[in-house]
């Protein structure tokens, strides 16, 4: 969301992937919840390396990727996708899904519930 | 004129489970009655789908399995009201929940299909093992942007 404009120059652009790199290969969750961080972080300190940092994956809406998708809160394989262990619903800042299409997986995940497709708690362990 | 003629109903889908040890012929019979009903109330049933008997997420009427069965239907609004009545009625109904699908289908033009019975998907061995994206995530970062911000 941050400046893409600088991120075209040659001696970001190099930073941003190195720290995207080592930041955790192909863990998406949790580098986007510090991505998001280092980003807002950034704009105080006026664009140092560390508010540069990971732009360089950014996620998109799975539903807006995919236009034929429709959240259908009968399908327990492609709910599951949205909650934690622990059934909670999985945060928009993490699941990158637009503002739209996380109101439909949430009203779809308490469907689902009600109907005991999804958990509403599931017990540590 | 002739969209005058037309009658615009509302296309609705409820979802019943029926207690796991309901006998096949019984599972029948509820569907010929809630079909004779919608009839009865001027609506139509697309189809019914029998999703099969599955594990629940939590005990439902003290067991663990459920059979899951989908209703299509349009209709009236009030034939939701008298869907779920009956369905209160009939003892093995453990659980149903309704939803809107469409509002102004045409009547005539919705056809209707044959039921279905689809086979449970197998249940999985390891739930959680498959979404490695999120399941090595601690499970409370979320306060820490705040601190971004001040």
């Amino acid at each position: 969301m941050a400046r893409p404009d600088f991120g075209g120059f040659g001696g970001k652009g190099p930073g941003g992937g190195r720290f995207g790199g080592g930041g955790g290969g192909g863990r998406g969750g949790d580098d986007r919840g510090r991505d998001e961080r280092g980003g807002r972080g950034g704009d105080d300190r006026g664009g140092d390396e560390g508010g540069r940092r990971g732009f360089g994956r950014r996620k998109v809406c799975r539903f807006c990727a995919d236009k034929a998708a429709k959240v259908d809160y009968k399908d327990q394989g492609q709910m599951k996708y949205f909650l934690t262990e622990r059934g909670k619903i999985i945060p928009r800042r993490i699941s990158g899904n637009c503002a739209k299409h996380q109101r439909e997986v949430a009203t779809a995940v308490k469907r689902a519930r009600m109907l005991a497709i999804l958990p509403y708690t599931v017990q540590a362990g | 004129m002739a969209e005058a003629q037309k009658r615009l109903v509302r296309e609705y889908e409820t979802i019943y489970l029926l207690k796991a040890d309901t006998p096949d012929d019984q599972v029948e019979e509820i569907k010929e009655r809630l079909r004779a009903m919608v009839s009865r109330e001027s609506g139509k049933v697309i189809r019914f789908t029998n999703q099969g008997k599955r594990k629940t997420a939590f005990p439902v009427a003290k067991n663990q399995k459920a059979l899951f069965m989908h209703c299509l239907y349009v209709g009236s609004p009030g034939l939701v009201t008298e869907f779920e009545r009956n369905l209160k009625m009939i003892d093995q109904v453990t659980k149903f929940q309704s939803v809107k699908l469409a509002d102004g289908v045409d009547f005539e033009a919705r056809a209707v299909e044959q039921d279905v019975k689809v086979q449970p998907a197998e249940e999985e061995a390891r739930p959680h093992a498959e979404r490695p994206e999120f399941g090595e995530r601690p499970e409370e970062p979320f306060e820490a942007p705040v601190e971004g911000e001040e």
